[in-house]
């Protein structure tokens, strides 16, 4: 029971399947490897799934859905022709279409998989993805970020070593990776993402057309949405056209009325013009390509690889290539390079055919909001996975036993502005003195980028685990506080220095005075000072009010 | 901050190790240690820390930083032990031992004493180390990191709003002034600093400058309330041509300090501006030194009548003997 590779895209879903004898794509789709990625509710209450959903969703936009993979994560519930249905259970049915057909194609059972994800995917939406295949009888044995399967399908399928910027131009969302494969280990050096695909050049193409269409007959089809979803699948269409015709005719019949009279779209649109409507998306691709290499000025590739159905859209390459100033590779198979990919890491985790050690890192830094609604950052971003680091909180109530931590994923300083991964929250936390309890909270994001987190309480007494939990807490919320080490060396500061101004009236004058002196300095050089100042200045403090309280008795 | 691993004892390479046998450190152990290569690792650090330490060391500025540190650590064990020895020389025992207790209290008390003494002395160093560190770290912020364009470098510590750093910066700056950053970032500093000493040093650097703007940004200073910093800003004012005139001509008015400095730069480079109606006031001035600047600046015009009597009324009946003496002895020629 070989595990599979699965990419399951914005707009289309394909797997894959890698042995000794190399890595293809199955052909799960009509005739093709492709199934699209579209669910749809049939007249009779049925859900449809891939080329069948297409048909309906064409008829009738609002009882299907196409972009399901948008939704992971942002949307519970999804409306099809009045009726509400969990997104989770829409997911499951598309990847049990898929495991059905990879079955009858194989003629063998199939059960595990490697999931490619978009590396910008947050730990909940990889959750999502995960309970939804596993409902399907998908076993994911590891989510691999797209990018990464795409730069693996092109380097470790070809036995290549080096180093290659891989842009991964997708249908919603766009990442670019840096990574080495060297000595048996395939290093994923700089990663990252931004949300914008092939849906931006179809929405950049329609508002094109529906802005000739409005001059030419005074009808503003954005206000349709019906009409802007037709106008949306025929800009699309075009899209593709452009590579291969220099101008493009579009025919919409009965698109809208106006008033009595029925309007038909009829456009023909130039391809230098399209060029230049779509260069604002392809800028955002080259700022963020330039982005990754400017973070590495030390590692310049050895191969720019475009990957991604978008990348084959007319004049990117040549664009990308004059912003880089670097000659840019189009992969052999952009539209089948992720699933590969991720085939060739599934075959090479449980030893077949392919020998090779995948080291990714984390796209987006993941942190807790603080004090002030700021995010503080617990593990960088880029590091390599699996990471791990420690946190100290303490409460800020006197016996308070609950803390809640919120949990982030982003680069924001304010925590605001940065996705929301969920409250966390510590309970039975042992009773004391408020800012007196310390629990150490570890956090840790394994190599499927999956976040967990573990606490024990470090004061008093042995440690023991805590219990936690993602969710609100059910008797309202009770904040917490972290004590980054800035702030634990602060506290530990103002704990020896009120001790030591206690000890101080104790002391002979002469010793007084210069005990005075010496608080009055420290304090005037925490307000001043850096971290390091901070923690070896409380140090100081620390040990001479220990060491006088033993001689004082 | 120091970390508990020795970064490079965990990926067994030497301090002075390529980036390249770094590189390769890395994948050989990433091969024993990471949790994908499926046995129990055979390596002593988890792959957090082996990844970790690559991070550190693979990026040739964070390794610098980190080796700075190992360097410091280094030698903030050996002051520890010089530090160690010297107590017993300083904090001697001065606790007046009262005559009614006995012998062996007294010397249990005056023990104790000494070892508070000593308690305090060693909490004093420790301070004194916290801030000598803190003040050479803050000083050795400025560093120009390959690639970077020093003077891009250079204007961002500029404009810091730590002071010691931007006082750096500025000085260093002084042999970039012909880039337009730079003198973009000192008049900059020009306008927001805060700290007397950058600004002096900004304005120090605006005599060199040839920029357009820089009279407007030095006039905001030479009316200021800082007098010291509005004489240097008189001073710089001079170079920026004839256009200085009036601003110098008005700043005579001000306080004496400044009035001084503009004048001295009005008789060395615009002395053909100047009128006996700008000079005639500044002889009741009480600063000495303004008095006998004016009355060198009023001898080109002594043919005039009344420029001729304020200078014999000087030179007999002003206060001060110098002045008195300039006076006289401007009329003789």
């Amino acid at each position: 029971m070989p595990a599979l590779g699965v990419d399951f895209g914005s707009s289309t879903t394909l797997c894959a399947l890698a042995d000794e004898r190399g890595a293809r794509a199955l052909p799960v789709g009509v005739g093709s490897p492709f199934m699209p990625s579209a669910v749809a509710l049939s007249e009779d209450g049925r859900l449809l799934v891939g080329e069948e959903a297409v048909s309906v969703l064409r008829a009738a936009p609002d009882r299907g859905i196409w972009n399901l993979k948008r939704l992971v994560g942002q949307a519970e519930g999804v409306e099809l022709g009045g009726r509400t249905f969990e997104l989770e259970l829409l997911l499951s049915a598309l990847f049990r279409r898929l495991r059905e057909r990879a079955e009858a194609l194989l003629r063998s059972p199939v059960r595990g998989a490697v999931l490619a994800v978009p590396a910008g995917f947050t730990h909940r939406q990889r959750e999502v993805l995960a309970r939804s295949a596993s409902a399907a009888g998908f076993e994911v044995r590891r989510f691999v970020n797209e990018p990464t399967a795409a730069a693996l399908s092109y380097v470790v399928g070809r036995g290549l070593s080096g180093r290659a910027l891989v842009v991964d131009f997708g249908g919603g969302t766009t990442d670019v990776s840096l990574v080495e494969h060297e000595e048996g280990v395939f290093e994923v050096m700089e990663s990252r993402g931004l949300p914008v695909g092939g849906f931006d050049l179809d929405e950049v193409v329609a508002d094109w057309m529906a802005d000739l269409f409005r001059r030419e007959t005074g009808l503003n089809l954005r206000r349709d949405p019906v009409a802007f979803g037709r106008l949306m699948a025929e800009a699309e269409e075009a899209k593709k056209a452009f590579s291969q015709a220099k101008s493009v005719r579009v025919l919409i019949p009965m698109v809208g009325a106006l008033g009595e009279e029925v309007l038909d779209l009829d456009l023909t649109l130039a391809r230098e013009a399209f060029e230049r409507r779509v260069e604002p998306v392809f800028e955002r691709v080259a700022a963020l390509a330039l982005e990754v290499l400017g973070s590495r000025p030390q590692c310049p590739p050895d191969l720019v690889l475009a990957v991604g159905g978008s990348s084959l859209t007319w004049s990117f390459v040549g664009y990308l290539s004059r912003r880089l100033g670097l000659p840019v590779k189009r992969g052999p198979d952009p539209l089948e390079a992720v699933a590969l990919g991720a085939a060739i890491e599934a075959a090479s985790l449980e030893g077949r055919g392919f020998d090779f050690l995948l080291v990714d890192v984390l796209q987006q830094s993941l942190g807790v909001e603080v004090e002030g609604g700021r995010f503080l950052k617990v593990i960088p971003r880029g590091s390599k996975l699996p990471a791990s680091a420690e946190m100290v909180f303490t409460t800020v109530e006197d016996g308070q036993r609950e803390v809640e931590i919120h949990v982030l994923q982003g680069e924001e300083e304010l925590a605001c502005r940065n996705v929301s991964l969920g409250r966390l929250l510590l309970r039975d936390i042992p009773r004391g003195r408020r800012g007196e309890v310390r629990i150490k909270v570890t956090f840790r994001v394994d190599e499927s980028g999956m976040l967990s987190v573990s606490a024990v309480d470090s004061k008093g007494g042995p440690s023991r685990e805590l219990k936690l939990s993602f969710g609100v807490s059910p008797r309202g919320s009770r904040a917490g506080r972290v004590l980054s080490e800035e702030a634990l060396a602060e506290v530990q500061f103002e704990e020896a220095y009120r001790s030591l101004v206690a000890l101080s009236a104790a002391l002979e004058p002469s010793h007084r005075v210069r005990l005075e002196e010496c608080l009055k300095r420290s304090r005037s050089l925490m307000g001043e000072g850096d971290l390091s100042l901070k923690v070896s200045l409380s140090r100081a403090l620390n040990e001479a009010s220990a060491k006088l309280r033993s001689l004082l008795g | 901050m120091a970390s508990r691993f020795d970064y490079y004892e965990v990926l067994g390479v030497a301090r002075d190790a390529s980036p390249q046998e770094i590189k390769r450190a890395f994948r050989r152990l990433a091969k024993l240690c990471h949790p994908d290569v499926g046995r129990p690792s055979s390596y002593r650090y988890p792959f957090e820390v082996v990844a970790e330490a690559y991070r550190v060391l693979s990026d040739p500025a964070s390794r610098r930083e980190y080796d700075r540190t190992l360097d410091r650590s280094a030698g903030g064990a050996r002051g520890g032990e010089v530090a160690r020895g010297e107590p017993v020389r300083r904090g001697g025992a001065r606790a007046g031992p009262s005559p009614r207790v006995s012998f062996w209290s007294r010397l249990k008390s005056s023990y104790r004493s000494f070892r508070i003494g000593s308690v305090i002395s060693s909490l004093e160093r420790s301070i004194d180390e916290a801030e000598r560190l803190f003040r050479e770290r803050s000083s050795s912020e400025l560093r120009l990191e390959e690639g970077l364009d020093p003077v891009e470098v250079l204007c961002r510590a500029a404009r810091s709003s730590n002071p010691s750093l931007a006082l750096q910066a500025l000085r260093r700056l002084r042999e970039h002034l012909l880039h337009p950053r730079a003198a973009d970032a000192v008049l900059e500093v020009l306008r927001c600093a805060s700290s007397p000493m950058v600004l002096e040093e900004a304005i120090a650097l605006c005599g060199f400058m040839k920029s357009p703007r820089k009279l407007e940004a030095l006039r905001r200073h030479l009316l200021g309330e800082d007098k010291r910093i509005a004489a240097m800003a008189a001073s710089a004012m001079a170079t920026c041509g004839p256009s200085a005139v009036p601003h110098l001509l008005e700043a005579l008015g001000s306080h004496p300090e400044v009035a001084l400095a503009a004048l001295r730069e009005l008789r060395g480079k615009f002395a053909e501006f100047l009128t006996p109606a700008d000079l005639l006031p500044l002889l009741r001035s009480e600063d000495v030194s303004l008095r006998v600047e004016a009355l060198k600046a009023l001898s080109t015009f002594k043919e005039q009548r009344e420029v001729a009597s304020a200078i014999r009324s000087l030179g007999e009946f002003d206060g001060h003997p110098l002045v008195r003496f300039w006076a006289r002895k401007l009329l003789e020629f």
